[in-house]
């Protein structure tokens, strides 16, 4: 019992240090976006987290807008004070980027993982080495620069459209008066809290990106690993993007 | 006196043993390995990817192993690697321009310049220029692909060229291009060393390889039980 209880946690503390020394390479390896094969990757990465997840995250935010909308006019009523201070702190602080955190860990933690992780069953890794390309440099820094730039531009994006089109659709079925709603709204948000959801939304673009690349790099060179890279980086980044929000969350107590 | 490339002395490894060789610039050596494995080894061994048990790895004047990484990455930006590795998420031009782009020792102009000049070898270069560059290593025949390694060593002007079992499991006429490519790779300033991986026993009469007048050849010995 105790021999499995240690061997469990070994394998998460190597999966932290993994993880967070996939970090630390990468931010101490900035200077090699200035190389064009480098750069060229992470505007690659930019655009598939980013640009190619502007549809489904507007579809959420909008789903989300609207239920949330919906169901605080019945719990609280049409107090417009209680309705803004709600979709401040329950949707655009905690919900909306916690929700674009996941999204981005579906579709590009996944794809990171299962693509790593097939380079290292091809040898492409071996090839990169043999190139001279230092696999670090070339795969890890664009996929962690790519997503801690694009995880918070599109949650900004998706509070932008939470706040501004779900009382806008919830106003078709329930009584809402939008100017008054939309003003006390905007008044609200103080700069502060506009930097630390930023500042979330990096820390969970560095963590998706680092618990992808871990799981995908470090898996044995064998096909029937590509799968499960990817599915151990969606629970793995599921895990830590929790663990990192609860920080956040003790922080801005 | 001819720059030694590189050069090994008494390697041994575990799918190997006593492997000696010297490689001059403008030289061609092939080496005849018994599996794909053990010519990988060798070629693992020779530019510092594994250390061997024991013996001395020269690259470019330098121990390999004992260089810091850094800079036996740096020695790797000299060599060109054919006969495979092309990365399968990035099209043909982007991996044929590859290494000689994150190195910075080109401008991105003369690459483009070389390339153009490489395809242009080829018989069937327009072709390459539409439909070959810009489509996925997956979607190419084997011999293509190893053309696409050949020309990436012709962005890159290295020197030392590593064509890993480039003239294996191929016909007649594809053998005959990328022997072609290969020769008119060695005629370029300054001429590079070639080193070519060749599975099979040497002693089988290859005329292929005998055709491209190397300077030497070994058979890699398999370590005894």
């Amino acid at each position: 019992m105790r021999a499995s209880h240690t061997h469990v946690l070994g394998s998460i503390s190597s999966f932290f240090r993994l993880t967070a020394g996939i970090v630390v390479h990468a931010i101490t390896h900035l200077d090699a976006l200035r190389r064009r094969p480098v750069m060229a990757v992470t505007y690659k990465q930019v655009y598939f987290t980013g640009i190619q997840a502007l549809l489904p995250a507007a579809f959420a935010a909008v789903a989300i807008g609207f239920i949330m909308e919906t169901q605080m006019r019945g719990l609280l009523g049409s107090g417009i004070e209680l309705n803004v201070k709600m979709l401040k702190l329950v949707v655009l602080r905690e919900f909306a980027p916690l929700f674009t955190a996941f999204i981005v860990l579906g579709r590009s933690g996944a794809a990171i993982a299962s693509e790593l992780a097939a380079m290292k069953v091809q040898g492409e890794i071996r090839s990169l080495y043999l190139m001279g390309i230092d696999p670090g440099e070339y795969l890890l820094v664009p996929r962690v620069v790519g997503c801690a730039v694009a995880v918070p531009v599109l949650t900004f994006y998706f509070q932008a459209i939470v706040a501004g089109m779900g009382p806008a659709l919830a106003s078709v079925f329930v009584e809402i008066d939008l100017g008054p709603y939309y003003q006390a709204l905007f008044a609200s948000i103080t700069l502060q809290e506009l930097l630390v959801s930023a500042a979330k939304s990096i820390c969970f673009g560095l963590v998706i990106a680092a618990a992808a690349c871990s799981s995908g790099i470090y898996v044995p060179p064998s096909r029937i690993w590509i799968p499960q890279a990817a599915e151990l980086a969606v629970i793995r980044g599921f895990l830590l993007l929790l663990a990192t929000d609860a920080v956040f969350a003790l922080l801005t107590l | 006196m001819p720059e030694v490339i590189a050069s090994i002395d008494q390697i041994s490894t575990e799918s190997f043993r006593s492997a000696t060789m010297r490689l001059e610039a403008g030289t061609l050596g092939i080496v005849v390995t018994s599996s794909i494995d053990q010519g990988r080894d060798f070629v693992d061994t020779l530019l510092g990817l594994a250390a061997p048990e024991q013996g001395v790895v020269r690259l470019l004047g330098q121990p390999l192993y004992e260089l810091p990484e850094s800079r036996r990455l740096a020695l790797l930006a000299q060599v060109g690697h054919a006969g495979g590795g092309l990365i399968s998420n990035l099209k043909i031009w982007e991996n044929v321009s590859l290494p000689a782009l994150f190195h910075p020792t080109s401008t991105p102009d003369e690459v483009e310049a070389r390339l153009i000049e490489a395809i242009g070898q080829l018989p069937n270069k327009e072709e390459w220029m539409q439909k070959r560059l810009p489509a996925l290593p997956d979607t190419l025949s084997r011999y293509a692909q190893r053309m696409a390694g050949l020309i990436r060593c012709a962005a890159l002007r290295p020197r030392l060229l590593v064509a890993e079992f480039l003239l294996d499991d191929l016909e007649g006429e594809a053998i005959g291009r990328l022997v072609d490519m290969l020769a008119w790779l060695r005629r370029k300033e300054p001429p590079p060393a070639v080193l070519l991986l060749h599975l099979g026993a040497a002693t089988a009469g290859h005329s292929t390889l005998q055709s491209l007048q190397p300077d030497w050849m070994i058979q890699l010995e398999k370590p005894t039980p």
